[in-house]
């Protein structure tokens, strides 16, 4: 008598099944960046965006070489650095998320990533993850330099900084979280830049002077409280019970 | 089981589709219906790629949407544009897109090959996709579909770009997995579904017309499909009495097929109708 042996497929099935009702999970933020990075890994994560990516890094260094040019020329060292820091902490991260928001929707093959266990929510969500970690690391960084250069308190703007970036995020995952197609996020990053440059043009020196006059108490909890709305919508935007729909 | 219950799809003003109500078992289903006739919304529902406006579509019994990855790990799909990555060989897409299937690696070691020799790539494995023809594409696009072993196959104009001989080699494919799985081939051509499909499901209006057999469908035109010979001249005249179904050139005469419910052409020979008798008879005036 000849048993047919279940396929790989079946048996992994099978157990995941089993295991599932055994147990039944809610998974976390941690536990959904590990089964990306096993299930996944970084190669497959990023596939198709890497020269994305690349533009990024390139726009961001230019705009922080332009800044380092200019800022220590300006009137009001400490208002310009505030104002220009708020404007530009989300600059990586928007540049990234939205050149990636941008050809993952123009992509051809978008149909069938949506179709398979891990969706293109997965992967922008972990990349936004990423990016927003990268985007902290090199914008304290050039803070840091920036402030040793023009003899200001580096904690501050590094407050600053990070708080307007996960302000952003936050706002910017909110807006794809609720968003019934791909154009509000991109309308907040564009937004974003545009309605900080009017208030610095209009108010050169009173914009940000109100931007460093808020105090550090101030910005930390601020911070904090728009990281925690960050992590927990993020890990949301992966499931169904999304309200919204960017990629019909 | 599949079942969709009260689907209706709305776009501002314009319905799509209107109280549709299915329901799927393990077999071939063929949905067939003109252009625009909701065929590509339905099936975007299904495979949760559109919210529809009201209803709900339950998977043994539960919400797809609530199932969430659940569902979608059981669901291969192929649809009408089959996007592709010019510079990834089949071997390297099939990779990508077995791990965001969720299949481990050795999962999909096993199956890849397997498959690229099913659909006959095996030989153009390592090559790059840019290279392909429209049809070895769609053959990957095949390929893709069947590797998480779904247990709903849900395909789009499938054999776009497939020769004769492929499209007898899929319909063969599809035969024999749907002992184990549900297939909802939506199509324009007629011979994809006839000779394997359990049911056929018809469209129009914005709503299901029929969910039944080849027979069911074909009994409704018994007796009223006719085959004759005209002389040449006479075919404009003919049009404008009876809905033509086909015609050919047969020794120097028009041989026409067309339907007579009241037997007037006194030479015509009855036929058997066949299902794209029925679909012409059904959408006749419809845009094609």
């Amino acid at each position: 008598m000849r048993i047919d042996y279940p396929s790989q497929i079946e048996i992994d099935r099978a157990v995941e099944t089993i295991c599932d009702k055994a147990l039944p999970r809610r998974e976390s933020l941690l536990s959904f960046i590990r089964n990306m990075n096993t299930q996944l890994g970084l190669k497959y994560i990023f596939s198709g965006i890497y020269d994305v990516l690349l533009l990024s890094g390139a726009v961001f260094l230019i705009a922080i070489a332009l800044c380092f040019k200019w800022l220590p020329q300006a009137e009001d060292v400490h208002s310009a650095l505030g104002a220009a820091l708020f404007a530009f902490a989300p600059f990586l991260y928007m540049a990234a998320f939205s050149l990636t928001l941008l050809k993952e929707s123009t992509n051809p093959g978008l149909p069938v990533k949506m179709t398979c266990k891990y969706t293109v929510y997965h992967l922008i969500a972990y990349r936004m993850l990423l990016f927003s970690f990268i985007s902290g690391i090199a914008n304290t960084a050039y803070v840091l330099v920036m402030c040793l250069r023009l003899d200001l308190p580096p904690l501050y703007f590094i407050c600053l900084s990070l708080s307007a970036l996960f302000l952003f995020s936050a706002m910017l995952l909110l807006s794809l979280y609720y968003a019934h197609s791909k154009w509000p996020p991109l309308l907040l990053s564009g937004g974003w830049i545009v309605v900080n440059l009017i208030l610095w043009r209009a108010f050169p020196v009173g914009y940000g002077s109100f931007l460093t006059q808020i105090p550090l108490f101030v910005w930390i909890p601020a911070g904090a409280a728009c990281i925690v709305l960050y992590l927990y919508k993020l890990k949301k935007l992966t499931t169904n019970r999304r309200p919204s729909y960017a990629f019909s | 089981m599949l079942s969709v219950e009260h689907i209706t799809k709305k776009y501002k003003d314009f319905t799509v589709l209107k109280d549709i109500n299915l329901t799927f078992e393990n077999g071939v289903y063929g949905l067939i219906a003109p252009n625009g006739a909701g065929k590509t919304t339905l099936i975007k529902m299904i495979v949760t790629l559109l919210r529809p406006t009201q209803g709900i579509i339950r998977w043994d019994g539960e919400d797809i949407w609530k199932l969430d990855w659940k569902y979608r790990e059981l669901v291969g799909y192929l649809p009408q544009q089959f996007g592709y990555y010019r510079n990834y060989s089949p071997c390297a897409y099939l990779r990508y897109i077995s791990a965001l299937k969720g299949l481990s690696r050795s999962a999909a070691e096993e199956k890849i090959p397997e498959l690229l020799q099913l659909v006959s790539l095996a030989d153009a494995a390592d090559k790059k996709m840019k290279k392909f023809s429209g049809g070895m594409i769609q053959r990957v696009g095949i390929a893709q579909a069947l590797l998480n072993e779904p247990k709903l196959l849900i395909l789009d104009e499938p054999t776009a770009g497939l020769d004769p001989k492929e499209r007898a080699h899929f319909r063969n494919l599809l035969a024999s997995l749907s002992r184990d799985c549900t297939v909802i081939i939506s199509t324009h051509i007629v011979s994809d579904v006839e000779s394997i499909a359990n049911q056929v499901i018809l469209l129009k209006d914005h709503r299901v017309l029929h969910q039944a057999t080849i027979g069911e469908l074909c009994a409704g035109l018994d007796g009223c499909v006719y085959e004759t010979s005209l002389e040449d001249g006479r075919l404009p005249e003919f049009e404008k009495k009876y809905q033509l179904l086909a015609q050919r050139q047969e020794h120097g005469k028009l041989a026409v097929r067309f339907i007579d419910r009241a037997h007037t052409v006194p030479d015509a020979v009855c036929v058997p109708p066949n299902l794209e008798d029925v679909f012409l008879a059904t959408y006749e005036g419809q845009p094609s």
